[in-house]
């Protein structure tokens, strides 16, 4: 026997098993014992801790839906050691968070369990990928990539914008820095959806809005009402507080006048109704939605799928958000005449 | 392997490796799970929530901060976390330099307050309380236990900290919940429209 | 190290400096854009109130300590972050990142100060080489490459313009509009202040939506119109021009036979470098530019650069702000930004008896923790009388302020500490001197009308803001430290920016300003150096000027 491989078998690869078997037996122990001795052993944790211990999702183990230490995703693992690190190093202190990695890893979990809403999600706008959204000819060649979009789309996004597509103008063409991101959807399920809340709160409670410069997931419940104008006169707004979450992407300018920007508050003969009451919360979609209040027929006697409005054809000038009767029928009502 | 060794001897050898191995496998195994079971009490070495402030010291400036910004019908200091902005932003933040200022400033507060009432600010009613104040701030107490900072000095630097805590970004500690975005009736996240692109797909 | 051999160096990439770095790489020129900060984006900062007013967000850093004067022959050692220390960021852009973006150009008057009203006691008041006439056409082109929403046409003492603004003006805010109807009242001529930022989308940029927070933050949408994101590109994409960002300059180097032979600095990484050039254009704003021409001693110029008859570094002015607000009782807070949408110009000139004037108009949103600082004289700072001010005045304010032009002094300027040295070893600036005791006088004027005019928009608790005392040149929109004249032995520049008697060695900032209106002077600084890299290129006759 060589003596280098007797020191290698004497020694080294003894401490090499012992170190890696170590290491093992450390994140075994992590993904395996209860959070109350692991995760939430960090006064960091607690208060996600507690208010998942009385979620809906409290039967979930936390690496369910986080993922385990058992893992060979290596940007989790440096992230979590350079946790420790930092903490007990006396560095600045980071907020925990997860990163857009594990969010979108963690939607796998929402998919095994919630199939119907995620298939619904999948069939609607808002799980457009990036390609989708920061390729756009139309809308880059108008206005061009910026910060600011990242408010509503990608949200979850680690960097800046600089960081996702180039260039920042608007002549083109624009690439995705990493070409991965293309199918990545930019609005998850957590950008509105919050998972430790407690089982019995209010729908509004079960909703959030995320706020990238905060770094802080607000509840619907907490969002601002906006007062929405025509001209001086405020809009009846429906009092669902779940739809504060939509007007917060679906806004209008900043003097909020009805129907400016991406404002679609209803008014008109919808005046007062919430989104939810016609738009399926996760397919957007409202082809259902005249049937759940209308009988075949309007009070005018014309059946209301046939009218001219945007929900029989995107060109009609009518949009139904805004639709009244005299904007069709002036000062009389066709079919009683 | 050394061919010269008779077969049986290097099975043995082998076998004694491999059990040697075995054993550190297990052993390590042990060392990291029963490392990992004890670590939370490592983290447990420094009870409390506070970071800099010793509980004494972090009750004082509570009671301060109160004062500053007292509770009335909309929640104070207290309510809105400001010792948790003060607390993080000087253990490593923005106000890091104005650790050792608190220190002091903070025991020379304890002791004008002790000699003035023979008990402790906190335990005072807010009538001498404000009174308190009011005589530090004008830099009227005895000046024995004030030396650096200035008993004005340090009033005026607590109350700019506790106005920070209060109307700066959560984000920083303070200001919990948007307390005072919400008492002054600013909206938060501010509901404001980007552009209006319609899209050319169907 | 040695730098390769370029046209022109320019040193410090704000207004001025991105503009003739611009002007001259368009021209064909090799250019070198220095500047001691770095690239700031929005995400950085994003909103957050706290880190934009307590820390260094834009720079300078701590390496660049100033000397800002406590009493008269007494200094203390500051950092930008601190009071005194006269701050204009350090940063690709400067501060046309994150002002409020006025717009503003001077009016004719304010070119002929001296001509206008005589030479107030112990004041260096003097005329322009240059007349507003001289500039417009370099204003317009101002207005057009940078990116200016206006509308002057309620404006009877507007000076002359040959064009209209490029993008229409943004309408009154709430507030405004009751401002609006009092100046009506008043016989007074209101109308929309200019701004530096897109009302509707212009040259591929954004239009602005009407954020909350403006003055003090980097655009989230880009709307808001600097060097960084105009003149600063397009000069990079020439393919003429190289940004370099981090690096320090410590010296202009000027030759035994008057002429600059270009400029030593330090990188990131703190190491030495030598750059030569044909021509060097300073453009540090009027604190630094000073400082580095003072610190350029030569054989020649033992004093400091261009310092022959010690006017480098004199007549340091800024703006004395000045201005009145009360309590409406309706709600003037819509919560549209930027907020300051209206002004007057009534009295910037012909006011009987002073010495020009300021336009007046109302403020930029305040934000809540600046707010507390917001008081009337004597008002409690904290308890529930604090609470209370905030709850009651803070969407009830009424409020209009102007920066009264200050009259210049000889004594009031920027030197060299000649002890006190940053982390280069290079000796840093000190500001001294006092405002002319005319200034207060002018001041409660502006303030009086101001009064009037919250008053008459249905202001109650009015209170007036008026300096006390005459402490402290600089401060806001610092200028006048290199004056530009035609008379070697009273000025610093020529009417071109030139340094007399060193043929290549330009100046493009407020440094230059003789007086400094009573505006905003960032359009202006833009005019000028639109105006200097006109004349540089103009006498360019390849590898060196005429």
């Amino acid at each position: 026997m060589r003596p280098g491989f007797g020191l290698f078998l004497g020694f080294a690869l003894p401490a090499a098993v012992f170190l890696v078997t170590s290491a093992i037996g450390s994140f075994g122990y992590f993904h395996f014992a209860d959070p109350a001795r692991t995760c939430n052993s960090c006064h960091e944790m607690s208060s996600q801790h507690a208010e998942w211990s009385v979620s809906a999702h409290r039967t979930l183990h936390c690496r369910e839906c986080h993922g385990g230490s058992l893992t060979l995703d290596v940007h989790a693992l440096t992230a979590h050691v350079n946790r420790v690190v930092q903490h007990f190093g006396g560095g600045k202190e980071q907020p925990i968070r997860l990163t857009e990695q594990a969010i979108h890893v963690l939607q796998d979990s929402c998919r095994d369990c919630h199939p119907q809403s995620y298939a619904d999600w999948q069939s609607s706008r808002h799980s457009a990928g990036y390609a989708r959204i920061f390729l756009d000819p139309a809308q880059n060649g108008s206005e061009h990539p910026e910060a600011d979009c990242l408010r509503c789309h990608g949200m979850f996004f680690d960097g800046e914008i600089h960081e996702l597509v180039t260039p920042l103008d608007t002549t083109g063409p624009w690439t995705l820095k990493d070409p991965a991101k293309a199918a990545q959807p930019t609005i998850p399920c957590l950008a509105c959806h919050r998972i430790h809340t407690p089982a019995a709160a209010a729908p509004a409670e079960h909703l959030q809005f995320y706020d990238r410069r905060e770094r802080t997931a607000f509840a619907a419940s907490l969002l601002p009402a906006p007062a929405i104008l025509q001209g001086d006169r405020r809009v009846e707004i429906s009092a669902d507080p779940r739809q504060r979450l939509c007007v917060q992407c679906h806004a209008p300018t900043a003097n909020h006048q009805l129907g400016t920007s991406d404002d679609r508050t209803p008014a008109g003969v919808h005046e007062g109704l919430s989104c939810l009451d016609c738009h399926n919360a996760h397919s957007n979609s409202a082809a259902l939605s005249c049937r759940s209040c209308h009988p075949a027929n309007s009070h005018c006697g014309i059946d209301v799928e046939v009218m001219d409005t945007s929900f029989r054809s995107r060109e009609s000038k009518h949009d139904i958000h805004r639709v009244a009767c005299g904007d069709c029928h002036e000062g009389q009502r066709p079919g009683k005449n | 392997m050394n061919p010269a060794l008779p077969a049986s001897h290097r099975t043995a050898v082998t076998r004694r490796s491999a059990l040697k191995l075995t054993m550190m496998g297990l052993a390590g195994t042990a060392v990291g799970a029963g490392g990992s079971a004890v670590f939370p009490w490592l983290a447990k070495g420094r009870p409390g929530p506070y970071r800099f402030f010793t509980d004494a010291e972090a009750e004082l400036l509570v009671a301060i901060c109160e004062q500053i910004i007292p509770r009335d019908d909309v929640g104070g200091a207290t309510d809105a976390g400001v010792i948790h902005y003060i607390d993080r932003q000087v253990a490593a933040g923005m106000l890091r330099e104005h650790a050792p200022t608190y220190r002091r400033g903070l025991e020379a507060f304890r002791l004008t307050c002790l000699a003035a009432h023979q008990a402790a600010f906190t335990e005072l009613s807010t009538e001498a309380k404000t009174e308190v104040l009011r005589t530090i701030e004008a830099a009227r107490a005895d000046p024995a236990p004030w030396g650096e900072p200035a008993q004005d000095a340090f009033f005026r630097l607590v109350v700019d900290h506790t106005m920070q805590g209060f109307y700066g970004s959560p984000r920083h500690g303070g200001n919990r919940g948007y307390l005072s975005y919400r008492m002054l009736g600013l909206d938060y996240p501010q509901v404001l429209g980007r552009n209006k692109f319609r899209s050319l797909e169907p | 190290m040695n730098q390769r051999h370029v046209n022109a160096v320019v040193v410090g990439a704000g207004a001025g400096g991105g503009i003739v770095a611009k002007e001259l790489a368009a021209a064909g020129l090799s250019v070198v854009l220095l500047e001691r900060g770095g690239w700031i984006s929005f995400e950085q900062h994003d909103h957050d109130e706290l880190f934009t007013r307590l820390q260094l967000a834009y720079g300078p850093d701590e390496r660049h300590p100033r000397m800002a004067q406590t009493t008269p022959g007494q200094w203390r050692r500051v950092i930008s972050s601190e009071s005194g220390y006269s701050n204009n960021a350090a940063c690709v852009g400067s501060g046309t990142v994150f002002y409020g973006a006025m717009g503003w150009r001077f009016m004719e008057q304010d070119f002929r100060m001296r001509t206008t009203y005589g030479v107030p006691e112990n004041s260096t008041l003097d005329d322009w080489p240059i007349s507003y006439a001289d500039l417009e056409p370099f204003y317009e082109k101002a207005e057009r490459e940078i990116g200016v929403s206006g509308d002057m046409t309620t404006n009877p003492f507007s000076p002359p313009r040959q064009r209209p603004y490029p993008m229409p003006a943004f309408p009154y805010n709430r507030e405004g509009r009751m401002l609006k109807g009092a100046a009506d009242r008043l016989g007074w001529h209101a109308f929309p202040i200019p701004m530096l930022r897109n009302s509707v989308p212009y040259r591929g940029r954004n239009a602005c939506i009407g954020c909350r927070y403006c003055v003090g933050f980097a655009c989230e949408i880009n709307a808001k119109n600097g060097s960084h994101n105009t003149v600063i590109p397009a000069a990079l994409a020439t393919g003429n021009c190289e940004l370099r960002i981090n690096v320090m300059v410590s010296e202009v180097t000027v030759d035994e036979r008057g002429r600059a032979r270009g400029v030593h600095y330090f990188d990131g990484q703190d190491q030495a470098h030598w750059q030569p050039a044909d021509l060097v254009v300073l453009a540090g704003g009027a604190i630094e530019t000073a400082r580095l021409l003072l610190n350029s001693k030569s054989p020649l110029f033992p004093n400091g650069a261009g310092n022959r008859h010690d006017w480098v570094g004199r007549n340091l002015q800024g703006h004395t702000y000045c201005g009145a607000e009360g309590h409406a009782a309706e709600e003037t807070y819509d919560d549209v930004g930027a907020g300051a949408t209206i002004a007057i110009s009534d009295f910037n000139h012909g006011n009987p008896g002073v010495c020009g004037g300021a336009m007046l108009c109302n403020g930029f949103i305040v934000t809540p923790y600046s707010f507390t600082r917001v008081r009337p004289p004597g008002a409690a700072r904290w308890g529930k009388a604090h609470k209370d001010f905030q709850r009651r005045y803070f969407k009830h304010r009424l409020e209009v302020h102007g920066p009264v032009q200050e009259i210049p002094l000889f004594e009031s300027r920027v030197e060299v500490d000649p002890a006190v040295r940053d982390h280069w070893g290079i000796p840093v600036a000190r500001m001294g001197g006092r405002r002319h005791p005319l200034v207060l006088e002018i001041a409660r004027f502006i303030a009086a009308q101001a009064e009037n005019w919250v008053r008459e928009a249905g202001a109650t608790d009015i209170w007036t803001r008026v300096p006390t005392g005459l402490q402290g040149a600089g401060g806001q929109h610092q200028a006048g430290t290199c004056r530009m004249g035609s008379d070697p032995t009273t000025s610093v520049t020529d009417r071109h920016g030139r340094v007399h008697e060193i043929d290549n060695l330009y100046i493009s900032d407020g440094s230059l300003h003789v007086t400094n209106g009573g505006f905003n002077p960032a359009l202006t600084i833009m005019a000028l150096g639109y105006w200097v890299g006109h004349h540089i290129v103009q006498d360019w006759r390849g590898g060196r000027p005429r």
